[in-house]
């Protein structure tokens, strides 16, 4: 039966995804300028703040202060959709997201938001709602360099989905549900990276293109065409770009944790199993942040045609290989 | 070498040197200390004996002077001694060549190791005899050092 609590409950569970999403960017931008700035032997930003930790909140701030421009010769409404078909979808997808099991506060509580049977469709579903985004974005701002960023992201984002999905599908022929929850639960007593290891780093690929970041950050190149897609956009428009992208790499992360690596499993201190268990899906998924920082760090951005073809000539084989053998040891299991 | 080892090799090297110490200076906090022989703004001896400017006003740093830098007014007591009435020193047209320093005949020009001499208006930057005797002192002071937050 569902009461008052039961509302209240999943009340408090959106607020929390909510103001997370929006937040969360707002650490990991300045984690990543810490991070790069380290590695190129800089301190990073250290003015604003102790430690320069409301470095991204002024910057906010500046963004929120700047004019709201629209190009005079653009599309003015689908301008207007454009930033919102990026940050809906990246926080309509945490909520099917498990960050911790289930646990008793007076009563049982799941740690999500909501356990839908076909979460997995649901968050690919929602990724690629989000290729609008860009294609919207590029054709209003009536510039050519938005333009090629959108077509870029457009051709890049559909072709990295399929190997995503490819990918995915090695997890969901181990588990047999389409639910994170269930997936996170078979995982017990392995983690999914050990026998998945080809599926992993298919997925993680793909999930770096789908994000558009370093190395495959084609669609905002600003050594060739200035910023892609968003190069007319300023202000707040912008800044919801920019939030979209972090979301959006914090749940690729998120994702592959719960697929690959666990999810919340982990040693837990007994008493305080909830807690312990929300800190290392966390602790997991910074990690995953890391790594994102890390090749941003490393890797320069690759030719158009590299992109293509690693997809489809690489990426694409080796998770169908990878299907096929998971599908293969599946059935000499059962 | 193997199919995707360059990628791994350079991971690895990038994040070793993310945990070498930044090699950045917190600049008006720890500023970088400076070579030796670094070469700085002009700056002006104090004469040891009278404490004045040691400057004899015969106008040759003026002369050497290629960027117009140096502006010397003098005038003559009756009994023919020559007296500096104001020695100014244009910064923002200097291009530190030290050809000034070459030209003094009596030392009163001196190289010096000062460098913290940013300020927003061009019209600070006209130096007198004064604000350059004390640079000599303190080289380490920045030049504008009300402009300095504490």
């Amino acid at each position: 039966m569902v009461d008052g609590w039961d509302v209240l409950i999943l009340v408090i569970k959106a607020l929390a995804i909510f103001i997370i999403v929006p937040l969360a960017p707002l650490v990991f931008v300045l984690a990543e300028r810490k991070i790069l700035g380290r590695i190129q032997s800089r301190i990073g930003p250290n003015r604003v703040g102790p430690w320069g930790l409301l470095q991204t909140l002024a910057d906010g701030i500046k963004l929120g202060a700047k004019e709201d421009f629209i190009p005079p010769a653009g599309d003015r409404v689908v301008f207007w959709l454009a930033p919102l078909f990026m940050v809906v979808p990246a926080a309509m997808a945490w909520a099917v997201i498990p960050i911790g099991p289930e646990v008793e506060i007076g009563r049982k509580i799941g740690l999500w938001v909501t356990d839908l049977n076909v979460a997995i469709l649901y968050i690919l579903a929602l990724g690629s709602v989000a290729v609008y985004g860009p294609v919207m974005a590029g054709w209003s701002s009536n510039s050519k360099y938005a333009l090629f960023g959108s077509l870029r992201s457009t051709a890049q984002v559909i072709s990295y989905e399929i190997t995503m999905g490819v990918a995915v599908l090695g997890v969901l022929v181990y588990t047999g549900s389409f639910s994170l929850v269930d997936i996170v639960e078979k995982q017990k007593d392995m983690w999914f990276a050990v026998p998945q290891i080809l599926g992993l780093f298919v997925f993680f690929v793909s999930g770096i293109a789908e994000t558009n970041r370093a190395p495959f950050d084609l669609p905002e190149a600003e050594t060739e065409i200035v910023a892609g897609y968003h190069v007319e956009y300023s202000g707040m428009r912008f800044a919801m770009f920019f939030l979209a992208e972090y979301a959006n790499m914090f749940l690729v992360s998120a994702l592959a944790v719960i697929l690959f690596f666990g999810g919340w499993h982990g040693w837990t201190i007994p008493g305080i199993e909830g807690l312990t268990s929300v800190l290392w899906f966390m602790l997991k998924t910074l990690a995953l942040m890391f790594v994102y920082f890390w090749l941003r760090a490393t890797l320069p951005r690759l030719r158009y045609d590299q992109l293509m073809a690693f997809c489809w000539k690489f990426l694409l084989p080796l998770g169908i290989v990878n299907l096929l053998i998971t599908a293969v040891l599946r059935l000499g299991w059962s | 070498m193997g199919f995707g080892t360059g990628i791994i090799s350079g991971l690895i090297r990038v994040l070793s040197i993310g945990f070498r110490k930044p090699i950045t200076y917190m600049y008006p906090e720890s500023p970088r200390p400076v070579a030796e022989r670094f070469r700085g703004m002009v700056g002006m001896r104090r004469d040891e004996v009278t404490g004045q400017l040691s400057c004899v006003g015969c106008g040759l740093c003026e002369t050497a002077c290629p960027n117009d830098v140096i502006r010397i007014d003098t005038s003559e007591t009756d009994e023919g001694t020559r007296w500096v009435e104001r020695y100014q020193f244009d910064l923002g047209r200097c291009i530190f060549c030290y050809l000034c320093v070459e030209a003094c005949p009596v030392d009163a020009l001196q190289m010096t190791r000062a460098y913290h001499l940013s300020t927003p208006n061009r019209a600070d930057l006209i130096l007198t005899a004064d604000d350059m005797m004390r640079m000599t002192e303190n080289p380490d002071q920045p030049l504008f050092e009300h402009l300095w937050r504490d």
